[in-house]
């Protein structure tokens, strides 16, 4: 994370140039038959260049599945990571440039994600920022806004998320946290005061590894909100999303 | 007896002294013996191990984004907005943004001239979205004979929400716009989208479809 917030940071304050240390670019050898160079980090962009087995290049940066290089010549492109996969460090030891795997997933440590769906009537949104403290915990903050027909709500909530599954591709987990609901009814209506109510959630919801850093997300969440009255008030929400991992 | 005392006495301290002498001793050797080794074996040069992690990646966007902003009965006028975008691979990207319009007189208000429905911080219009991104039609742009410019076209759709006259709504977005790199890491958008949401402020709820075309730049990092 630190290394994330550092090129966040380095990235806002210096654009493009990001790297914080000096350290030489690394250089690669070619495995493959030949690697194409295209000008753009897409597979719709033009292959300008193609370097054989054996040429050096040097990596210059990567986005998404994509790295740009650069051969001893000059020539400049970006290389699907496909091809770069099995090159070869400078003292001939093989590099690790594969796809992420489910492993590689599950030693990533933070969750960004947003979901949508239902929150007992009203249209809601959340956003999620999750810390994973190892395979089966992680802890987690959403914040969300929730609009419904007599009343908008915002929600704070900070919960603990266990997956017994971690591995498994389609992979059930169990939430057990604690939530602020802030409440202002339609101002169209007759004016009534906005209260703000703490409650506690229980939820149980299943993440599906699509591709890479990529998640699809469902989730199910009863608040059973702290009332002064004689009966606590409950409600559901069902939200469904995305997440990326860090 | 003196003497035999004194010997006694030399020899348990030779002892004493020399027995925790004797393993080290061996350490010792043993720790040249291997260093030795290792110069033989071990290359002299630093291993540098090559991980991805050392490469700089570019998967996040930040932008600036203005244009104009039609809101429906309530007329079109400058929007101004920031969006950040993280690339998930090459062909979807997630999108966040924030924008802000200031709305001006309905057709009716103007007509009457007394009548005014909302309050000047109620015409205040500003919306937040969370949406995703699919690069559709890669390619490359061409202007004029020597310059060829990569970009690609985008499909988005999310939701999120409007803060306008006086309440929040629910708002999904739909758009699509065209991404110029004028190089790997500095982009040009152009950008339509339509925000839809449903309004109750002339009593009964009305779905909204809210345009917005806008003119932006961002940068990669």
């Amino acid at each position: 994370m630190t290394s994330l917030l550092s090129v966040l940071l380095a990235g806002l304050l210096w654009g493009n140039a990001s790297r914080a240390d000096d350290a030489p670019l690394p250089m690669v050898t070619i495995i493959d038959p030949y690697i194409e160079l295209h000008t753009g980090p897409g597979r719709g962009y033009p292959i300008v260049h193609v370097s054989e087995k054996g040429e050096v290049v040097t990596i210059l940066k990567r986005r998404t599945d994509w790295f740009k290089v650069q051969t001893r010549r000059g020539k400049l492109g970006w290389v699907k990571r496909r091809q770069m996969r099995d090159t070869l460090g400078p003292d001939g030891q093989l590099v690790n440039l594969g796809d992420p795997t489910l492993e590689d997933f599950l030693g990533r440590r933070w969750e960004f994600g947003f979901t949508g769906g239902d929150f007992e009537g009203a249209d809601s949104l959340t956003a999620s920022l999750g810390y994973r403290f190892n395979k089966n915990i992680s802890a987690e903050i959403k914040v969300g806004q929730a609009t419904g027909s007599f009343s908008n709500s915002k929600l704070v909530s900070l919960a603990l998320v266990h997956q017994p599954f971690p591995e498994w591709r389609l992979s059930p987990f169990f939430t057990l946290g604690a939530s602020q609901i802030q409440t202002e009814p339609d101002a169209t209506l007759v004016a009534t005061e906005d209260r703000t109510d703490n409650a506690l959630l229980v939820g149980l919801g299943a993440y599906y590894y699509v591709s890479r850093r990529l998640m699809l997300r469902l989730e199910y969440s009863n608040h059973l909100i702290l009332t002064s009255r004689e009966v606590n008030e409950e409600i559901n929400e069902w939200k469904a999303g995305i997440s990326v991992f860090f | 007896m003196e003497s035999r005392n004194q010997r006694i006495f030399l020899i348990a301290a030779a002892l004493a002294a020399l027995l925790p002498l004797a393993p080290a001793q061996a350490q010792e050797d043993e720790n040249a013996e291997r260093s030795v080794l290792d110069r033989i074996i071990t290359p002299d040069m630093e291993r540098r191990e090559i991980e991805e992690d050392q490469i700089d990646s570019e998967d996040f966007e930040i932008g600036v984004y203005f244009g104009v902003m039609s809101v429906e009965d309530f007329g079109s006028n400058e929007v101004t907005g920031v969006r950040f975008a993280y690339h998930v691979t090459e062909d979807f990207f997630l999108e966040a943004a924030y924008g802000e319009t200031t709305t001006s007189e309905t057709s009716f208000e103007t007509l009457t001239g007394s009548v005014q429905l909302l309050t000047p911080e109620q015409r205040e219009f500003s919306y937040y979205n969370l949406s995703v991104g699919y690069n559709f039609l890669p390619g490359e742009v061409f202007i004029g004979e020597n310059w060829a410019f990569n970009s690609t076209f985008y499909l988005i759709a999310g939701a999120g929400n409007t803060d306008f006259a006086g309440e929040e709504n629910f708002t999904y977005n739909l758009g699509m716009g065209l991404r110029f790199f004028a190089t790997d890491w500095l982009a040009l958008h152009f950008d339509v989208r339509d925000h839809i949401m449903d309004l109750d402020i002339f009593g009964e709820e009305k779905t909204t479809n809210n345009i917005e075309a806008t003119i932006g730049l961002t940068f990669f990092f």
